[in-house]
């Protein structure tokens, strides 16, 4: 008799036609008993988590607030000295890793690593698989994953796809990823080859092909940090506003290429995923190119999200790519590249949490758990028991608009209203809470992404 | 906005022209302290007409040090308990615990004494005769006279330090122009209880209706759009806060010029000297403590960078000390002061976790942090924060500096002639010995520059030359 532990019966949810129908007591306590056995598990094996466990007071998880001190901030995964990666110490950063890995990795050779791609592929090489982001400075978060996390966030997502009406898993379609972050140990990158591996066509795959591997945005970094500190020559700031320039040029040849694809291909029906901007400058490409729409196939499924992030778009983007992709349906997706499955919107237009992970509404401070009962405003922070290479607590920049109770489509909660926030958006001009001491970053001017 | 107020708003009064207006109706909430709420504002009376020559021109500037002075004590002794209740409201609103801020207004007089004033005045402008009238200049067989002329001024307030108000009133009075003071939600008081003080000494004299003092909440467009303009005003002071600096900068052109007191951070040398006996170690770890603490670490003169000279264990034995004199009350610094933000103390923690390539002393609750490390850290140093960077000698320190290091505290003070012209070369506005709380030589530069020679307009009256 092999016992099924918590996590596995969870995530038989996933394989279910409706992923998002039940999420009830049971489940709830399946989610607890899951986390506790992660806490039993990783307190072990991490030792950053260890040390807030100490501090904490935490023995064991018996309650949804017991996560609440152990939540880790996106921050966490980037918090080693950014010098490691300009002056190439991947020994250090491998040690700045395990602190936060519970990875069981073979010993990692950083022999000869030339740059930050050559040194997550070399982490892979012992077992070490890293997603990584990166934010507007250019410093990268790195979350360690098994093997295992690695093929089951490949998974699920898919599974989850445009619920709720997924797209069979027969790899019967025409894939367009439309990220910068299909290269490069994003989770892109890992998205793009779990969409190749269940949905597409084979030799049917399309991406961007001027994607942004890490090296170049370590690059950034370095430059920018050079710029702070004042030792940047003229021509390194050259190359600081001008390596976003030069992406950009390469950007728009490569959605050219890409609407080519589609209007060629027009009659397959297709799936075409990535960020708003892209989509919306691929439109535009395409129509001085004297395409006024793609005559798209009724069933072909679009997959844009991200926001704007920070490109300036005409109020009306949205319709203005619906309309050109016209008749394809859109669906949307809320979450972070930390999940293992995203929320997905239902027909009555509310974000469907994943009932695999814990959803925990905190405070302002993140110090404080707030009821998950009615309406609740905060922000969200979550527990993800999916995975085994890092800690799954984590509280988020978002602020959000949740609802415990039953959604309109009468399915139950929690949902996410459609119109999270980051923490501290736009209050910037506002703050006239005046010092005079600040840091070298007020001297850098940014360069225009 | 306007609303009917009630007792758990605090009230801060306007001061427009000598006008003490309490009329509070515009409510504001607060970021650190409780809501508040200010009198409307009328923008027409915030300016100055061109048409009319200004109040102070022809004042004699002795007569106006004399009027400082005799505002520098009436402050100290607050006859009509005006101070008392700036006080009262400044604590309720202002980051700072009680004692600090009435430390703070105890001590404002001293930037108010005559000495004080004439070793500024000559300082920076090299006499009275300038400013009360014209002063010969010859050379090259041509010959005439110049004037600093006041100008019309609108100052940007920071709020970190009560005496930011009290420096600006001072030099703004000493150049005799106009000023607009707008103050910032972090110190809403300190501005208007001088200007109050000064409207009791002296209430129908020109000074008087040289300064307003007003808040309206910094980068509101309806008010910064109308007001900042040449017609208007010929300068904008701008104080600290990346935000504000460039938002002031979207207003300037031609006729009207931004006078930025930059946002700077400040670091200290300390020299192998210091780690000689068990007597230099405290005293240095004392004076870098000093150094690193003045208004809780949120001043720009506050040193959160410290690089030292030394083996790694004597290092070691220094940043243990230092860590506990962060700890410890001073006049302008609590004990404890808030905690570390979050994602500065993950860093921190992270640091920890890389012992012994970096080595951290206490933790990020506020009661005095010290991170030990071989190249300064990427977090900004905060909350009773400093970064103790090991460096083989002190010259190794210059290649950290740059245009935003303002000060440079050196220990023993004997290595600081050797140090300072290259300091000054990367971009440093000011060395002391580590740890000296006695503040700027009057009459001395600011961030690089005399302000009393920007806050007023030069002009040349030219003999029949020819």
């Amino acid at each position: 008799m092999i016992k099924i532990s918590a996590l596995d019966s969870l995530l038989e949810l996933v394989d279910r036609d409706d992923p998002f129908a039940e999420n009830g007591e049971e489940i709830a306590q399946l989610r607890l008993q899951a986390i506790s056995d992660r806490f039993e598990e990783h307190r072990e094996k991490i030792p950053v988590l260890a040390r807030r466990a100490a501090d904490g007071g935490v023995d064991a998880i018996r309650s949804r607030a017991d996560v609440v001190p152990l939540l880790f901030s996106h921050t966490t995964y980037k918090s080693y000295p950014e010098t490691f990666v300009r002056q190439g110490r991947w020994d250090r950063m491998t040690t700045w890793l395990k602190t936060l890995s519970a990875v069981d990795g073979d010993e990692v050779n950083v022999e000869g690593v030339k740059d930050v791609d050559d040194w997550l592929d070399r982490l892979a090489d012992a077992g070490h698989f890293i997603v990584a982001s990166s934010g507007t400075t250019g410093k990268s978060s790195f979350l360690d994953n098994s093997a295992k996390d690695i093929e089951r966030i490949q998974y699920i997502p898919q599974k989850t796809f445009a619920w709720p009406r997924q797209i069979p898993h027969d790899n019967s379609r025409m894939l367009v990823s439309m990220g910068r972050t299909v290269k490069g140990r994003f989770r892109g990158y890992y998205n793009h080859i779990g969409r190749t591996k269940y949905l597409a066509k084979p030799d049917a795959s399309y991406s961007i092909d001027e994607a942004a591997p890490l090296a170049e945005l370590s690059r950034l970094a370095a430059l920018r940090a050079a710029i702070g500190a004042g030792t940047a020559t003229p021509s390194d700031v050259q190359e600081y506003e001008g390596l976003s320039r030069g992406a950009d040029e390469r950007l728009f040849a490569s959605l050219g290429r890409l609407a080519e694809i589609i209007v060629e291909r027009h009659d397959e029906p297709m799936l075409i995923m990535g960020l708003w901007p892209y989509a919306y400058q691929m439109v535009e490409v395409a129509r001085k190119r004297g395409w006024e729409s793609a005559n798209a196939h009724p069933d072909t499924v679009l997959g844009l999200g991200g926001g704007t992030k920070g490109v300036a778009l005409p109020p009306d983007y949205r319709e203005q790519v619906m309309k050109w992709f016209a008749p394809a349906r859109q669906c949307d997706q809320y979450g972070m590249s930390e999940m293992s499955g995203f929320a997905l919107m239902c027909e009555a237009g509310f974000y469907h949490w994943p009932a695999w992970i814990e959803l925990l509404m905190v405070d302002e401070s993140g110090e404080k758990l707030l009821p998950n009962e009615g309406k609740v405003t905060g922000r969200v922070a979550l527990f993800d028991p999916v995975y085994e290479g890092h800690w799954g607590a984590l509280a988020t920049g978002d602020l959000a608009n949740v609802d415990f109770g039953r959604c309109a489509c009468g399915r139950p909660g929690p949902t996410v209203e459609d119109n999270v926030t980051r923490y501290g958006a736009g209050s910037a001009a506002g703050d006239d809470k005046l010092t005079c001491a600040a840091s070298v970053d007020a001297y850098i001017r940014e360069a225009i992404n | 906005m306007s609303g009917s107020v009630t007792s758990q708003v605090v009230a801060i009064p306007h001061v427009v022209k000598g006008q003490v207006q309490l009329d509070a109706t515009v409510e504001y909430g607060a970021a650190d302290g409780e809501r508040f709420a200010t009198p409307a504002i009328d923008l027409d009376s915030l300016v100055w007409s061109r048409t009319e020559p200004l109040p102070l021109s022809e004042v004699p500037v002795a007569e106006i040090i004399d009027l400082l002075v005799a505002t520098g004590e009436q402050l100290q002794k607050d006859p009509n308990g005006h101070v008392a209740e700036a006080l009262e409201n400044l604590v309720r609103t202002s980051p700072y615990e009680r004692r600090i801020l009435e430390n703070a207004y105890e001590d404002l007089h001293l930037l108010m004494t005559g000495d004080r004033l004439w070793a500024q005045l000559n300082g920076e402008l090299g006499g009275a005769d300038i400013v009360d009238g014209w002063r010969r200049l010859e050379g090259a067989g041509l010959s005439g006279a110049i004037r600093a002329y006041p100008t019309r001024i609108v100052h940007v307030l920071a709020g970190n330090a009560p005496p930011v108000a009290a420096m600006t009133v001072i030099r703004g009075a000493l150049v005799k122009g106009v000023h607009l003071l707008k103050m910032p939600s972090n110190d809403l008081l300190t501005a208007t209880a001088i200007l109050r003080a000064m409207g009791e000494v002296a209430p129908d004299h020109p000074i008087v209706q040289s300064f307003s003092a007003v808040y309206w909440r910094g980068g509101d467009t309806s008010v910064e759009s109308v007001l900042f303009r040449p017609q208007f005003f010929d300068k904008l002071v701008a104080w600290g806060g990346d935000s504000a600096i460039r938002n002031a900068a979207k207003f300037l052109g031609p006729g009207l010029e931004l006078i930025s007191f930059d946002p700077k951070n400040s670091i200290s040398l300390i020299g192998r000297e210091a780690l000689e006996s068990p007597e230099t170690m405290a005293d240095a770890a004392e004076r870098a403590a000093i150094a690193a603490t003045p208004w809780n670490q949120e001043a720009c003169a506050s040193s959160r960078y410290q690089f030292i000279e030394g083996d790694v264990e004597d290092v070691d034995r220094f940043c243990e000390l230092l860590q506990v004199a962060l700890g410890k009350d001073r006049r302008y610094t609590s004990a404890v002061v808030p905690p570390l933000p979050s994602n500065v103390n993950e860093e921190v923690e992270a640091l920890r976790s890389l012992e012994p390539l970096y080595r951290v002393f206490g933790s990020g609750n506020g009661r005095g942090l010290v991170v030990r490390s071989d190249e300064p850290v990427e977090f900004f140093p905060s909350n009773k924060t400093v970064n103790v960077v090991m460096v083989p000698k002190l010259e190794d320190a210059v290649k950290y500096v740059g245009v935003a290091t303002q000060t440079v505290g050196i220990y023993p003070i004997e290595r600081k002639e050797g140090l300072r012209n290259i300091l000054a070369s990367a971009g440093v506005q000011r060395t002391n010995p580590l740890g000296t709380t006695a503040g700027m030589i009057p009459g001395g530069p600011h961030d690089g520059f005399n302000p009393l020679q920007r806050f007023v307009k030069w002009v040349a009256d030219e003999d029949e030359n020819g």
